[in-house]
């Protein structure tokens, strides 16, 4: 269940969205909200986020996104505790970071996305 | 005579300047040269051939257009010269010949061969032997009519199994090359001169007997007979001329189809290539799809770690909450316990009374009990909030994404590799089918056809008048008979001619016969030892000839072999080349291209026994599938004197390296 004040929509500032379409644009992801996802998952991974983000544009309806709560869900639970913002809030400034992560991984060279879920494997099977 | 060695520039894939030793040691006279198909095995025999005779020679024995004797990289380099230079002994003199082909002055780009120019220099024990005598000096060595003896082409081995045919075109053609070789058309040129005198003084007799009343009728028919004779031999010069016009025409088309044959094959594979990129292209494509459409809840993969950790966390409280929630069980039974005796001051058990005392004691330890249970009404509903966020975290589940993704993109990198392959392969083939259209290969398949039926029609037309031209003669040998019947006319001088020519012509006759005979019984009798040597069957005592030097397996029963294996026939066919090059020449080398193809294991060790003692000199152009460096026969490796391998450089050069 969502807190009453969680915002109804997320997105990216302008400069990151444009990215996110670039990679789309690339053929690295089917539709912009998969690569926001993985975005989200990639900074989740590597425990980093945006610190400071400037106003986000709006891109997707949560309830759509997000149907069956599960980015909310993951996000409530992984974040630091003391984080007292809404949790979409959270989302939106892993997305950021993620999506940041991903355009210059393109822009060396190519995003290598066996190796990041190879990584995660790994880490599982320890 | 002997080769001592050869130095090639720029000759078809011999790029640059290469050399090669010929083995000299009587006891160690057999020289390997190894070369995968297509590497330049036949092209290094070639160079000897070109060398001594100016003729390079395509598969069924075409000649190669000198144009496409060139190296063509080197040629693409501007570098427009081909030479080759042999060494050799022949009866204690050491010989020297060199022969080079450039373009004509002035000429930068050459189109075609009347473009080039041809130089040969031979040297004997260092003195330059003058042009104009040179390919006759050769032609004592070596001479080029018997060259298919001794440089010969192991593929082309079953050209002589026509030979067994006697009703075979091909076959009369074999045998009137073999003839040559063996010195037969000498005496065939003498009696045909012969009965062109005997026709002339025919001629003679028939108009020296028109004066003789009882002979006129007979000498009328007989002019009718020349003249029909003049016809028929008229009719038969046209068909032989047209016959050998059709033949060049075919040869010519047979030689470009089978040219444009290998264009074919190459057409062939590029389509096979472009079906494969598309298949390769389509597989591609769904495995981008099929990425993508993983990469929608591969978020929920990159996470699974820590949600894991998180989840193990929240299920150490609930544990933690679990034995709390046992404690507070057992705090409420031992409460509801202690208030049962304070309200009726009497043990639950015993049912005795309890002291004051004692009563004071459980209502203190009550009231602490009280106390504890009142902390636990918090927790409880953190238990439920901890269950519950422990079911919906568990229920994001890992997809297949991190077992998938990495597996599509490893297949997605060897599909790639294949592409770049298959993409080069194109580039190569789409070059070499650059200049040939298929349209025309087709046409010209059509036209060879049609010379193909013309040629079966020219024999039959070839045949009827040789049949009419045999009964023609027996008819006026007959009138002949009758004409000198008559006293007088006998004792013309015309008649003496006749009789003189008849019996000269005949002679001849007869000497072509007894010399054909000879030389097919030395044929047989040569022939019969390579093969007594060479076969493994030890039922077969050995060879019978045909008239048209056609060999058959003739067993211990002294009966013809029907059947043989396509072994058998290229082991006959080898044979009948040993044979023939021993009654044609007594000394030389012998260079053989594939001679082992079509051979089982048997057959093969058989023949590599043998080829030591064919020539004193012998070199073998031979693939691994013929000859296994690593298994050659004791037999012969005490003979090897020299091995090279032809190494592929890239699909227009090939090197020899020694080994």
């Amino acid at each position: 269940m969502q807190d009453y004040n969680e915002p109804k929509t997320i997105g990216l500032t302008s400069s990151t969205k444009e990215m996110l379409k670039r990679l789309k644009d690339d053929g690295y992801f089917h539709e912009m909200q998969d690569g926001y996802k993985f975005a989200v998952g990639l900074a989740l991974s590597c425990n980093a986020i945006e610190k400071n983000m400037s106003n986000s544009g709006t891109m997707y309806g949560t309830g759509d996104m997000d149907q069956n709560n599960d980015i909310y869900e993951t996000v409530k639970a992984l974040r630091p505790i003391d984080c007292d913002e809404p949790v979409y809030k959270t989302v939106e400034r892993l997305a950021e970071w993620g999506v940041k992560e991903l355009y210059e991984q393109a822009q060396t060279g190519e995003i290598d996305f066996s190796k990041l879920l190879s990584a995660v494997e790994k880490s599982m099977k320890k | 005579m002997k080769l001592l060695n050869a130095k090639v520039k720029n000759f078809m894939p011999y790029k640059g300047d290469q050399e090669i030793v010929f083995p000299t040691d009587e006891q160690h006279s057999v020289m390997l040269v190894f070369g995968d198909n297509m590497r330049g095995k036949t092209s290094f025999l070639n160079t000897i051939r070109w060398c001594f005779y100016e003729k390079a020679l395509g598969r069924n024995l075409k000649p190669i257009d000198p144009i496409n004797i060139f190296n063509t990289d080197a040629a693409a380099d501007g570098d427009w010269n081909v030479a080759v230079h042999l060494r050799f002994d022949h009866e204690g003199h050491e010989y020297e010949l060199r022969r080079e082909m450039q373009p004509k002055h002035m000429i930068y780009q050459p189109k075609k061969s009347s473009d080039l120019k041809t130089d040969v220099m031979l040297r004997k024990d260092g003195n330059v032997i003058q042009g104009d005598q040179i390919q006759h000096e050769i032609n004592q060595i070596i001479p080029e009519d018997i060259s298919r003896f001794f440089l010969f082409d192991g593929e082309l081995l079953q050209e002589y199994e026509m030979l067994l045919d006697d009703k075979d075109e091909q076959g009369r053609i074999i045998k009137e090359s073999i003839e040559k070789v063996l010195g037969v058309p000498a005496l065939i040129n003498a009696r045909d001169q012969i009965d062109t005198l005997l026709r002339e003084a025919r001629k003679k007799q028939t108009k020296d007997s028109e004066h003789f009343d009882s002979v006129r009728k007979y000498s009328e028919e007989r002019k009718v007979l020349e003249s029909q004779r003049e016809s028929l031999d008229t009719d038969l010069a046209a068909l032989l001329e047209q016959q050998d016009t059709v033949i060049g025409q075919k040869d010519v088309l047979d030689r470009e189809i089978e040219d444009a044959q290998s264009i074919l094959v190459g057409k062939d594979k590029l389509d096979v290539a472009k079906r494969e990129l598309k298949q390769l292209d389509s597989r591609q494509e769904n495995l981008e799809q099929e990425k993508l459409s993983l990469l929608k809840d591969a978020w929920k993969d990159l996470i699974q770690p820590l949600l894991h950790s998180h989840i193990s966390l929240l299920e150490v409280k609930r544990d933690g909450f679990d034995s709390e929630q046992r404690e507070r069980f057992k705090i409420e039974s031992r409460i509801s316990d202690l208030k049962s005796i304070v309200e009726n001051s009497q043990c639950p058990t015993c049912e005795q009374d309890i002291a004051d005392a004692k009563r004071t004691n459980i209502a203190s330890e009550l009231g602490g009990l009280q106390a504890d249970l009142e902390k636990f009404q918090d927790d409880i509903t953190a238990r439920t909030s901890i269950i519950e966020r422990i079911s919906r975290l568990s229920r994001i589940k890992t997809s297949s994404a991190s077992d998938k993704i990495p597996r599509i993109d490893s297949e997605v990198r060897e599909i790639s590799l294949r592409m770049t392959e298959i993409d080069n392969e194109m580039e190569e083939l789409e070059r070499q089918l650059k200049s040939h259209d298929t349209a025309e290969i087709a046409r010209k398949r059509s036209l060879r056809d049609g010379y193909v039926k013309q040629l079966g029609s020219l024999e039959n037309n070839i045949k009827d008048r040789r049949s009419a031209i045999e009964e023609n003669e027996r008819k006026q040998e007959q009138l002949t008979r009758y004409i000198e019947l008559n006293a007088d006319v006998r004792e013309q001088k015309s008649s003496k001619l006749v009789h003189a020519y008849t019996e000269l012509k005949k002679v001849f006759s007869e000497s072509i016969n007894a010399l054909r005979d000879n030389l097919r019984e030395s044929v047989e009798k040569l022939a019969t030892e390579s093969f007594s040597q060479l076969t493994t069957e030890p039922t077969y005592k050995g060879l019978r000839i045909n008239e048209n030097y056609g060999l058959t397996i003739v067993d211990r029963e002294d009966r013809e072999v029907a059947q043989r294996s396509a072994g058998a026939e290229q082991i006959v066919a080898l044979s009948l080349i040993d044979g023939l090059n021993r009654t044609a020449r007594k000394t030389g080398p012998i260079i053989m291209d594939t001679p082992l193809g079509r051979l089982d294991l048997k057959h093969r060790k058989k023949v590599l026994e043998y080829i030591p003692n064919m020539a004193e000199q012998v070199i073998l152009l031979v693939h691994e599938g013929e000859i296994r460096k690593d298994e050659i026969v004791d037999s012969l490796k005490m003979r090897i004197g020299g091995m090279y391998n032809i190494e592929r450089v890239s699909s227009s050069e090939s090197k020899l390296n020694k080994e």
